[in-house]
């Protein structure tokens, strides 16, 4: 009882006990009132310029990344690889030996099963599919011996490259295509026939994938090109149809070389 | 009222007084004890918009006070809370009825801060042990023990005072 006498008077006599400030305290206080108001302007003038700062370095940073993805993204694939000749002249051969006529290997016997004898119109009919098979087989001979002369000529630059040097040889499977289908005489007489050079048409190809953006070799178009030389398209304008051309050989080649 | 200035010195007039007195509790000096009036009343405006209506607004800013001075005691290293025996010999049965505000403000300000703190705040602000042990990082028994030590204190230099009146009274 007698601590809590002490506390209650404490209590009553300090709880509500008033001091008078001194005469200058409002305007002491009145001061530090407009300094903090100045220190929180300058704060938040200090943070928002840290803020507007920032956000000036996010949106420059994302701007650089962007523009560096663009260039860095390829928009085409790159076709410039080493052959392999060998497997090349194996799918040529069984390209050869799927489209060979069937007929050719038809004997005689077998036609006069085929084709009776007794009446006159079958036996024109049977004369017009001898002359149709030997025209057959003749086309398949000229053919099979320019793909041995190409690969004649092959083999001979191949022995030369061993025998110069001793790195792997390396040679793109479109010129070879080029040899195989048409003879550097032909595509010279062509060229000579329409008038056209062909430092002129090696241009042409490079300033078309310049502007398409495509990334390819050059001298890969221009044996597509040279391979596609009989088309009527190319006869009727050339250099037009050429232009053309370009971007759609470019993209089949790629694709064919995925 | 954030930004109002007029409405900011009414309200620094109107409490300010009872204000200073409740500063005065913990520190002796009365100068420090206006600065001290002054920092929290600065606390105050500042913290206008936090307030919410759930006590009274005097309550609250005698809270910012109290804290205020606390605060000052504890950076100014002045808050010890000794733990050793106990070295009173008298008990005291005196009351302090009789004795006058001044009189009694002195009594206090012979305590040690440790001391002042706990009882000021346990019988004139109205804490609980648990509440004091949070606010001054104790432990409640420690608050328990200087609030006692306190008490003592109190009456035994009540108690030497007045014997010295009594004596210088009879010597004149």
């Amino acid at each position: 009882m007698k601590t809590t006498n002490i506390d209650n008077t404490i209590r009553e006599k300090l709880q509500n006990r008033t001091l008078r400030p001194s005469d200058s305290a409002w305007d002491r206080l009145e001061v530090q009132l407009y300094e903090q108001s100045k220190k929180a302007k300058k704060s938040w003038v200090f943070y928002s310029n840290i803020a507007a700062g920032f956000l000036l370095l996010v949106s420059l940073s994302v701007n650089f990344i962007l523009s560096n993805e663009e260039e860095i993204e390829p928009t085409q694939k790159i076709v410039n690889q080493p052959i392999d000749t060998i497997n090349t002249t194996k799918k040529i051969d069984v390209k050869i030996e799927e489209n060979k006529p069937k007929t050719l290997f038809v004997e005689q016997t077998e036609l006069n099963k085929t084709i009776p004898k007794s009446t006159n119109t079958k036996k024109v009919q049977k004369d017009q599919i001898v002359e149709q098979l030997t025209a057959d087989n003749l086309v398949f001979d000229s053919l099979k011996n320019r793909i041995e002369i190409a690969q004649n000529e092959l083999e001979k630059s191949e022995n030369i490259l061993t025998h110069q040097t001793t790195t792997s040889i390396k040679i793109n499977s479109d010129d070879l295509l080029f040899a195989v289908t048409h003879s550097p005489k032909e595509v010279q007489t062509y060229y000579a026939k329409y008038h056209i050079n062909r430092e002129d048409v090696m241009r042409i190809i490079k300033n078309e994938l310049k502007k398409s953006n495509i990334k390819l070799n050059p001298e890969t178009i221009l044996a597509e090109v040279e391979k596609n030389i009989d088309e009527d398209n190319f006869k009727n304008n050339f250099m037009q149809f050429l232009k053309k051309r370009v971007v759609d050989i470019a993209s089949a080649i790629a694709s064919r070389n995925e | 009222m954030y930004n109002n200035r007029e409405a900011q010195k009414e309200l620094f007039e109107r409490f300010s007084p009872k204000m200073l007195g409740v500063c005065r509790q913990y520190v002796k000096d009365i100068f420090q004890a206006e600065d001290l009036m002054l920092q929290g009343f600065l606390k105050v405006f500042t913290n206008l918009k936090n307030f919410e209506d759930k006590g009274s607004f005097e309550g609250w800013i005698r809270k910012i006070m109290v804290n205020t001075c606390i605060t000052f005691l504890r950076k100014k290293n002045k808050l010890d809370f000794y733990e050793d025996a106990d070295t009173f010999q008298t008990e005291s049965t005196e009351n302090l009825e009789n004795t006058n505000v001044e009189d009694l403000q002195k009594l206090i300000d012979l305590l040690p801060d440790g001391y002042k703190v706990v009882f000021n705040l346990y019988a004139i602000e109205g804490f609980k042990h648990s509440e004091i042990a949070e606010k001054l990082k104790i432990s409640e028994s420690t608050s328990k023990s200087q609030l006692f030590k306190a008490r003592k204190l109190l009456q035994e230099n009540y108690h030497k005072t007045n014997k010295t009146a009594h004596e210088i009274g009879i010597n004149k």
